[in-house]
């Protein structure tokens, strides 16, 4: 894999009887934003659970850089906005490594990296607050800077537009624009309209996945209605 | 009372007691709280009186006892929350009677005089034996060793375990520990406050240290400094009125708790209004001009 880092081999995956997602077959390029669009219950979710090894295939495989680590960032945020933590701290989580090293305390060039993703992601000066101080688009910038900070090739976002409004969509979808050549992204989503623009490639996933080296060509194919 | 500490091996065992139970009250307080444990650790504090009730009947130490029903119920928990056919809250309130019947039972077994288990049930702070400060000693300083070899971990896994898992960091290691450190906490904090009332002892300093800091570390330290004040509080407020210490600590508590939380959010409410009143203003003079 060195011009692509994920590889999806003819992958199946089903919940008891009911198959999610069936013949994956494709590649990401290595510093690609890539899309992946397709109806509520397509199986967009399962395929990302797949990339990110919350789920094991029953057929196929998926192949990932750097031994599978990457930057995910859940729908929901998977987390409590109770939890007393401030922005750097959260940040500085990214950097920890793979391998649990007991006394380990973060390292100036830690804190460097993590100082720089927050600058990234536009939070700086923003350090210090409390994860309950922040709005919905800030605590998605937060997320993303964690998947920055970390050593992870590839930054996995699951629908990161849901419940923000357009504006904080807007920038999301400009900040990702703006990662794509230090990272591989990978966005799960339903906003076509904006996200269709920036990326290089889309995957659309409707119980099967059919990949597109254009993403305009689907989106006038989604606009045709010629896929559903 | 400053002449009851120095005369009195029983209150220096108390105070040394005190602080001990506000080390892991601070660690498992905040671990259990975060992790949204608490009705758990309560089914493992009452499933212990089963294993207490068992050191009584076959005559070795109850909290031997105690601490073998707390690390079981704790494992079966641990095990049956992964299996999504049977709900952990569920067990867990099964294993809350269960262990209180089994205590009753080995007790009622028990030959002669029926044994007083105010002590374990309500908590005694000022009847700790040395032997019972060793004990806590030994296992504070597991807890505390554990908490700070792993701490960056810690956070990683309390705040978002999914991307831990993610990250391919190995949660299960720490999963493990959790599950192992709050039925030994519980067990520590047994001696001080009792079966019935420990989990309003892991949930108070934490839930008030949350109402004034934003970080991990500060929420954790601050809990133990803040469970030290009522340990230590409700152990003057037993000592002169002659009442239980762990219902003197619970009850001082849990008002102090409600204060601040009333006058917190009373606080917030009058930023607020004073906020929207500030950009009314603002608004009208603008109006004005125009």
């Amino acid at each position: 894999m060195t011009e692509n880092n994920v590889k999806f081999n003819d992958v199946r995956y089903c919940y008891g009887e009911v198959c999610a997602i069936h013949n994956a077959d494709f590649e990401i390029k290595r510093g690609s934003l890539t899309i992946f669009v397709g109806p509520n219950g397509g199986g967009k979710s399962t395929l990302i659970k797949l990339l990110s090894g919350f789920l094991k295939p029953d057929k196929g495989s998926v192949d990932v850089e750097n031994n599978g680590a990457i930057g995910y960032v859940a729908q929901g945020f998977g987390f409590d906005d109770s939890f007393p933590i401030t922005v750097k701290e959260i940040v500085l989580t990214g950097t920890l490594d793979k391998k649990i090293l007991p006394f380990k305390k973060y390292s100036k060039e830690q804190h460097k990296k993590a100082e720089e993703a927050i600058e990234k992601v536009g939070l700086k000066g923003f350090e210090k607050r409390g994860v309950s101080q922040l709005s919905g688009g800030q605590l998605k910038r937060v997320v993303i800077a964690r998947a920055l900070a970390s050593d992870a090739e590839i930054l996995v976002l699951d629908e990161p537009d849901s419940n923000l409004d357009i504006e904080a969509v807007k920038d999301l979808y400009q900040l990702l624009k703006d990662l794509k050549d230090s990272k591989t992204i990978i966005v799960a989503s339903h906003n076509i309209d904006f996200i269709l623009d920036i990326s290089d490639t889309a995957v659309y996933i409707n119980k099967t996945a059919r990949f597109f080296e254009n993403p305009q060509e689907l989106k006038e194919k989604l606009k045709e209605g010629m896929i559903i | 009372m400053i002449n009851a500490i120095f005369n009195y091996t029983f209150m220096q065992n108390a105070l040394i007691a005190a602080v001990l139970a506000s080390i892991v009250t601070g660690i498992i307080g905040t671990i259990a709280i975060e992790k949204k444990l608490i009705s758990m650790s309560g089914g493992i504090a009452h499933a212990s009186f089963g294993g207490i009730g068992l050191g009584y009947w076959l005559g070795f130490e109850p909290i031997w006892g105690g601490l073998l029903f707390a690390v079981g119920a704790s494992a079966l928990i641990s095990n049956i929350s992964q299996n999504k056919k049977i709900k952990a809250d569920t067990l867990t309130g099964i294993l809350w009677s269960f262990g209180m019947a089994l205590g009753i039972l080995f007790i009622a077994l028990t030959p002669g005089y029926m044994p007083d288990m105010t002590s374990y049930l309500f908590g005694d702070i000022l009847s700790i034996s040395k032997s019972s400060i060793v004990f806590m000693a030994v296992f504070t300083a597991i807890i505390l060793l554990l908490f700070v070899m792993l701490y960056n971990y810690w956070i990683i896994y309390l705040f978002d375990e999914d991307y831990a898992k993610a990250r391919k960091i190995n949660v299960g290691i720490i999963r493990a520990l959790v599950y192992l450190m709050i039925p030994v906490g519980i067990i520590v904090l047994i001696r001080i406050v009792g079966i019935i009332l420990t989990i309003a002892l892991m949930s108070i300093p934490t839930s008030i240290a949350k109402l004034f800091f934003k970080s991990f570390g500060k929420v954790v330290v601050s809990s133990v400094f803040i469970s030290m004040f009522f340990c230590i509080s409700g152990l003057l407020i037993s000592y002169y009125v002659n009442i239980p210490s762990g219902v003197c600590i619970i009850l001082f508590s849990t008002v102090v708790y409600l204060v601040l939380s009333f006058a917190r959010s009373a606080m917030q409410k009058r930023l607020h209004n004073r906020k929207m009143h500030h950009m009314n203003n603002c608004e009208n003079e603008l109006a004005h001009r125009k």
